[in-house]
Order: C-alpha cells, then sequence, then structure tokens
C-alpha cells in the first residue's frame, strides 16, 4: 500500500503558531492602546472670587482659616516676635510664619500631626469634608499649596495624591480650584504690601465640574 | 473479503487520514491565553502609564508646550502637528518658521529616543535657556495673529516629585515678562508616570 504523507502534524503546528501570533498581536495593541491615559489639564484664569488657602504634605491637608493664621501673624509682628528671618508660631495646626524681605509672609509646617488625614475624604461628615462644604462656590476658589518632596524611589511623601482627591471632590462640588509645589527653599507665602505679580499669584487653574 | 476490507480500510483512511484535529491547537491556545493573560495583569500593575497632558480649553485651539519638570531639570516638548498649517498661511517671516519647525522636529526626535530616560535629556532652566524659548512661543502666537489663523500655544508644565523647584525657576522668569501674554497650565505627575509624545 502506497504510504501517505501524514501533514497532521505540520497542519496542527502551524495552526497552533499563526493562532498564538495573532492572539499575541491583539493583546499588545490592546494593552498599548489602554496604556496611554490623556490627562487634562486646565489653563490659569483670571477670577472674581477669593482664594481660600491649603497646604497639602505627605498624604494630609490644613486649612489656613483666615482668623487665626493671618491675625496671629500680625499680632506677633505688633508685640515685635516677627523679626525678618525669625520663625514664630502661630498657634494653630502645628504652623510657624516667618517675615521674609521680599516673599513677605512665609508659612512653615512644623509637622502635620493635627492635619487632617486622607482618609477623611472617604468618611462622610468629617471634619475634612465639613470645612470643604463650607467654602461658597459663588464667592471663593481653592488654592492648595503643595509640598512636592517625595522619596525619589518610591515616590512617597509628596502631596499630591491628597491634592488630586480634594480637587476633586471640590469639582464635583462646583468649586474651582489652583495650586502650586512648594518646598523647604520655596514655602507658601502671601504678600500683603506687594502687588507685584511675582509675589501675588495665586489664579484658579481648574474649573469647576458642570 | 479481502478485496472489501482494503475497500474500507482506504475509504477510512481517505475520511479521517487528513483531518486536522483541533484539540493540540486548543489545549495550546488556552495554555497561551492564560499565560498572556497573567503576564498582562503583572505588566499592567508593575509597568509605568504613559500620560498625555492636554490643556482643557473650551475654545479648543490652544496648544500645549510641554515643560516636564524632573528633580534633574527642565525637559521641552514643543508642539509641531498644527505649524505647517500656520506656515502655508499668506504672511512673513515662513523661512523662519520652517526652521522653526525643523528644530522642534530635531527636539521630538531626539526626545522620543529617550522617553524611558527623560532625566537623561532634562536641562537646567537657566534665565539664558528659558528666555529664548518663552520668546519663541510669543513670536509664533504673533505669527498666528498676524496671519489669523486660529492657534495659541501656552506653557504646560507637568511637575514630578522634586521638581518644583525647576518650575519656580521657569515662573520666576515668565512673570517677569507678563508683555509675553503666555498662558499657563499645570499638573502634578506621578514618578511612575512616562510622557506619551502624540498630539491630539
Amino acid at each position: 500500500m502506497k504510504q501517505l504523507l501524514n501533514v497532521n502534524s505540520l497542519t496542527d503546528i502551524v495552526s497552533n503558531s499563526v493562532g498564538i501570533l495573532i492572539i499575541f498581536a491583539v493583546l499588545n495593541i490592546a494593552h498599548e492602546s489602554g496604556k496611554t491615559h490623556q490627562v487634562d489639564v486646565p489653563l490659569e484664569h483670571e477670577t472674581e472670587h477669593l482664594p481660600a488657602f491649603f497646604i497639602v504634605k505627605d498624604d494630609a491637608i490644613v486649612y489656613l482659616e483666615p482668623e487665626r493664621v493671618f491675625f496671629n501673624a500680625m499680632a506677633q509682628a505688633r508685640q515685635g516676635n516677627a523679626d525678618a528671618g525669625e520663625t514664630f508660631d502661630l498657634g494653630y495646626m502645628r504652623l510657624q510664619g516667618e517675615m521674609h524681605p521680599t516673599l513677605e509672609f512665609i508659612i512653615r509646617p512644623k509637622d502635620t500631626v493635627h492635619w487632617h488625614d486622607i482618609s477623611e475624604l472617604d468618611e462622610p461628615d468629617s471634619p475634612l469634608l465639613q470645612t470643604l462644604d463650607s467654602l461658597d462656590k459663588e464667592k471663593q476658589y481653592a488654592y492648595f499649596f503643595v509640598y512636592d518632596e517625595a522619596d525619589l524611589e518610591t515616590g512617597a511623601g509628596s502631596g499630591y495624591a491628597m491634592f488630586r482627591r480634594t480637587r476633586a471632590y471640590l469639582k464635583e462640588h462646583g468649586l474651582q480650584s489652583g495650586w502650586r509645589p512648594v518646598d523647604a527653599d520655596n514655602p507658601p507665602h502671601f504678600c500683603f504690601w506687594d502687588d507685584e505679580a511675582v509675589c501675588n499669584n495665586y489664579a484658579p487653574s481648574y474649573r469647576a465640574g458642570e | 473479503m479481502r478485496a472489501m476490507h482494503r475497500r474500507r480500510y482506504a475509504l477510512l483512511l481517505e475520511t479521517t487520514g487528513n483531518e486536522v484535529s483541533l484539540f493540540p491547537f486548543l489545549s495550546i491556545f488556552l495554555c497561551v491565553m492564560g499565560v498572556l493573560s497573567f503576564l498582562n495583569l503583572i505588566n499592567s500593575a508593575i509597568a509605568p502609564s504613559k500620560v498625555m497632558l492636554v490643556g482643557d480649553v473650551a475654545q479648543g485651539y490652544k496648544t500645549a508646550y510641554q515643560i516636564l519638570c524632573l528633580p534633574e531639570g527642565m525637559v521641552t516638548v514643543p508642539p509641531l502637528k498644527r505649524l505647517p498649517e500656520l506656515q502655508q498661511a499668506p504672511g512673513g517671516q515662513a523661512g523662519e518658521l520652517v526652521q522653526l519647525m525643523q528644530q522642534r522636529q530635531a527636539q521630538r526626535t531626539k526626545l522620543a529616543e529617550k522617553l524611558e530616560n527623560l532625566a537623561s535629556v532634562a536641562t537646567e532652566p537657566e534665565d539664558e535657556a528659558v528666555l529664548p524659548l518663552l520668546q519663541e512661543i510669543d513670536k509664533i502666537n504673533r505669527l498666528a495673529r498676524e496671519r489669523k489663523i486660529l492657534y495659541e500655544e501656552f506653557i504646560l508644565f507637568g511637575i514630578y516629585p522634586d521638581g518644583g523647584s525647576v518650575y519656580h525657576k521657569i515662573r520666576a522668569v515668565l512673570l517677569k515678562h507678563p508683555e509675553l501674554g503666555i498662558g499657563v497650565g499645570m499638573e502634578p505627575l506621578n514618578t511612575n508616570w512616562r510622557l506619551s509624545l502624540a498630539e491630539e
């Protein structure tokens, strides 16, 4: 009897290979296309709203209550405790103040022990959410000083995660927000006696949700 | 009888000999699918995400000139997509625009080779490096206005952790030149976010 050439094995191998390559290609394309995230970044813009200031460091945030922070600073200055270059306690949330010749009033946090933790964003009626809800979206916007110092290997330590989540919450509730990165060399600061744009430049960049 | 057996055998060979068995294919297919899915899961979990920054602008004509702020310095990503449209519109300085487009293309090509290691192409944000960049953006914006093309470039800062000091140096130069009227947007970037050069 004639011996027929058996192509079963070859057919199996060819069909396996082609099928696997097609699957691999489709998965690769789907994987690559899904991994590019588009981040929409708004522009800074003028506003008549007044800023409500926050400092964000690590996974904690503090609202700078004007009556406590700025009045305490002015009281210290009147008492002669705020000479240029000297730090003084603001008596609020472990914050220290400093009068600087050009930056004017600088705030430096000693630590974040008494600040609001990121977990409060998940707790209904937490003190942080009450503070955020108390902002008037018709008259105010939130401005964040975000510490960006982080462990270069792990990325931990910067206030970015806390800032993003807070910003998202405010956007859902109709509030605009702006921010700037701060660190030990470029701390949060305010200019009360200087209208120069170099000093007073707190503009919202994120528009509120529709 | 033997002839009948031979015919039956030949018929059996005919009907079964050339059939392709799907069992090996299916078994390998399922195994590979499982392995690839597992690899994809692992890859998604540990691999860096690509991020494309775009300006959220209602007008739709503003184009981002990206400046990434890293601890090592700044990395500039100039836009290129709509410049040919600007160059083709009637008006002067066409030669300068062509040169500018070639410079930007070269810059983007060089950057594309270093996307996995942006720190290696980061440069110190000295005033001498930043001001010409701002003046270039201003020139493009002025040319667009003169040629009545709906196109405007603004600066989009992508700030990595510990890149804040670089941002402040560049921003200080910007604030010293308000006459340039260049818009600004900024976004914090995670350490494991990598740039995508795709333009909208």
